[in-house]
């Protein structure tokens, strides 16, 4: 794992309270997986955990890390002050990643690619991994935003992509699981196995939980947490997950940072 | 000029004096930044003579200088640390301190005695100071005749030196350090979490969904130090001194007021190199300040 300072190459916002930075960080970049975030840490002593943040994409040709974050609170603030040239302390890789070889099925002929709001920028990395993995199945992908979208061209070359938009100010009105449910039925295609790869907030992953019930979907679900350390040494983003069993389900805790943040979506269970 | 950074603590000896804290250090996960076997001691985190599921979330969250952590000791049990965490540890060349928690003298009794003969560990540390569970752990802490009571249960069983860790939230900290001698205790730690609390404006609720969490990091860094500094000067028991340390500088003034050794917590959340950054740059800090012998510095302050 890498830890250390990494050069701000350049910063953007792309919306009010929405930053993009590109980080040249060879090390991640180079071997990062879908569905990782890294940890990056202020040097402002008032500050002091570090802060998660997903990988939206990388380029390991050029060595670079692509991260879109959201000015939440201090730290994220901090971060979007920075000015390019830099230098930031990051740890990562972090987490586990999506697993794409669930896609690898002969049954498997529809993948599914769903993000909402700040889970967006993950799946496109994700996006671009499974297309260069299975150009041949369709991947479709839905991403959810409060309004106009900050990123989406972005996604066009790795499948069909749909936006929702919660007051319809792009593509369709209401939320990503709205837009699936008329697709699927505008579409005829009800009887496809698939994977559902998702991130976002809980309210939507708990909505897609009980939507692919429904259907065949196997489903990845991304999570978010208030975390500590970041690399499973504090037991502070606890998630808990069923277990199945013989005599009803049990239950097992597993770490947001160091296990997850991706689980089995049929496992999770949300508070 | 040549430093020496060896303390014996109670009797055991430490090759310097950091020491994680118990609950920010993971050997497995936190070994992936550097050898464990530089540090005095490690602290594994508390355990149970049964799982414990822990707190609800969030657990976490930043303060100024500072964090509240609501964990509630989750931990796997007792008998998973006998077949993995425990034996882990036998690759490395430092020494092993477990950190005990329970519900009642009963609960404390047990895990002590299921950790007996575990020849990997080298010392307990007795957790009556825990802020985050509802029935043990604090109370015992903050009541000088349960805390001897508990502390003189687990000295009966116990085949390791035995440290008492005591909690800062009480009126007189040296009444419960001399509770803890009483009840036979070999050492103190100090200090565990400050009870703490934060509330987010926007939902007008508390941060923590306890509500109220353990209030550890840089900015309680005076109150351990103040707290290490009277308990050195009302007991004869060798101190770990423990809070907001987060620099060379930090120990030597902790050792000053008392401690013979230190923990290294919160600061492992900061920068997860901490306690190699702090050993690395106790030498030259050590020079700086004419010490030859660390041990020599411990409880200088009059």
């Amino acid at each position: 794992m890498f830890y250390g300072k990494a050069r701000l190459i350049r910063q953007r916002k792309l919306a009010d309270g929405i930053f993009e930075m590109i980080l040249d960080l060879p090390e991640i970049a180079q071997t990062a997986v879908p569905g990782q975030f890294v940890d990056l840490y202020t040097e402002d002593p008032s500050l002091l955990l570090p802060r998660p943040i997903s990988i939206c994409d990388t380029d390991p040709a050029a060595g670079t890390v692509r991260l879109i974050y959201a000015v939440v609170g201090k730290g994220t603030d901090y971060f979007s002050r920075l000015a390019d040239g830099s230098m930031i302390r990051v740890s990562g890789p972090l987490g586990n990643g999506y697993p794409l070889d669930e896609a690898d099925s002969p049954f498997v002929t529809e993948i599914y690619v769903v993000g909402g709001g700040l889970g967006v920028p993950p799946m496109l990395f994700l996006a671009k991994e499974l297309y260069k993995r299975y150009p041949d199945k369709p991947i479709r992908i839905f991403n959810g935003f409060r309004s106009v979208p900050w990123i989406e061209a972005d996604f066009e070359p790795y499948g069909e992509v749909f936006s929702a938009s919660d007051d319809g100010a792009s593509g369709f009105m209401g939320n990503v699981i709205d837009a699936m449910e008329y697709r699927r039925v505008m579409a005829k295609d009800m009887d496809h196995e698939g994977v559902l790869y998702a991130c976002g907030p809980v309210p939507m992953l708990k909505a897609l939980q009980n939507w692919q019930t429904m259907y065949e979907l196997h489903s990845f679900f991304s999570l978010e947490a208030r975390m500590g350390c970041g690399y499973g040494a504090c037991a502070g983003c606890p998630v808990r997950l069923r277990v199945p069993g013989m005599d009803g389900d049990g239950e097992r805790l597993a770490s947001v940072c160091k296990d997850g943040p991706v689980f089995n979506g049929e496992e999770v269970i949300f508070a | 000029m040549k430093t020496e950074l060896k303390v014996d603590f109670a009797g055991v000896p430490l090759k310097n004096p950091l020491v994680t804290a118990s609950g920010t250090y993971n050997p497995e996960a936190s070994g992936q930044f550097y050898d464990p076997s530089i540090l005095g001691a490690v602290t594994l985190k508390g355990v149970s003579a049964e799982a414990w599921q822990g707190n609800p979330t969030p657990r976490i969250a930043e303060t100024y200088g500072g964090m509240l952590n609501s964990v509630g000791l989750q931990n796997p049990g007792a008998a998973e640390y006998l077949a993995h965490e425990i034996p882990y540890m036998e690759q490395f060349d430092t020494k092993v301190i477990v950190n005990l928690a329970g519900h009642s003298i009963e609960e404390y009794e047990r895990v002590t005695e299921m950790l007996c003969g575990a020849d990997r560990i080298d010392m307990f540390e007795l957790n009556i100071s825990c802020p985050n569970v509802k029935e043990g752990g604090m109370t015992f802490g903050t009541d000088a005749r349960m805390a001897e009571q508990v502390v003189k249960a687990v000295k009966r069983i116990a085949d390791k030196p035995l440290i008492v860790k005591l909690s800062p939230n009480v009126t007189d900290i040296t009444e419960i350090a001399r509770a803890a001698v009483a009840g036979g205790a070999d050492a103190l730690s100090l200090i565990n979490t400050l009870l703490g609390m934060r509330i987010d404006l926007r939902t007008r609720k508390p941060v923590i969904a306890n509500k109220l969490g353990g209030f550890s990091g840089p900015a309680i860094f005076p109150v351990a130090l103040r707290m290490v500094y009277q308990c050195a000067k009302a007991v004869k028991l060798p101190i770990i001194g423990v809070g907001g340390i987060a620099s060379a500088e930090d120990v030597l003034e902790m050792m000053m007021a008392g401690a013979t050794a230190v923990q290294v917590g919160a600061e492992n959340l900061r920068d997860p190199y901490a306690c190699k950054r702090i050993i690395e740059a106790l030498p030259e800090t050590m020079t700086r300040y004419g010490i030859r012998s660390i041990s020599e510095i411990v409880g200088v302050t009059d």
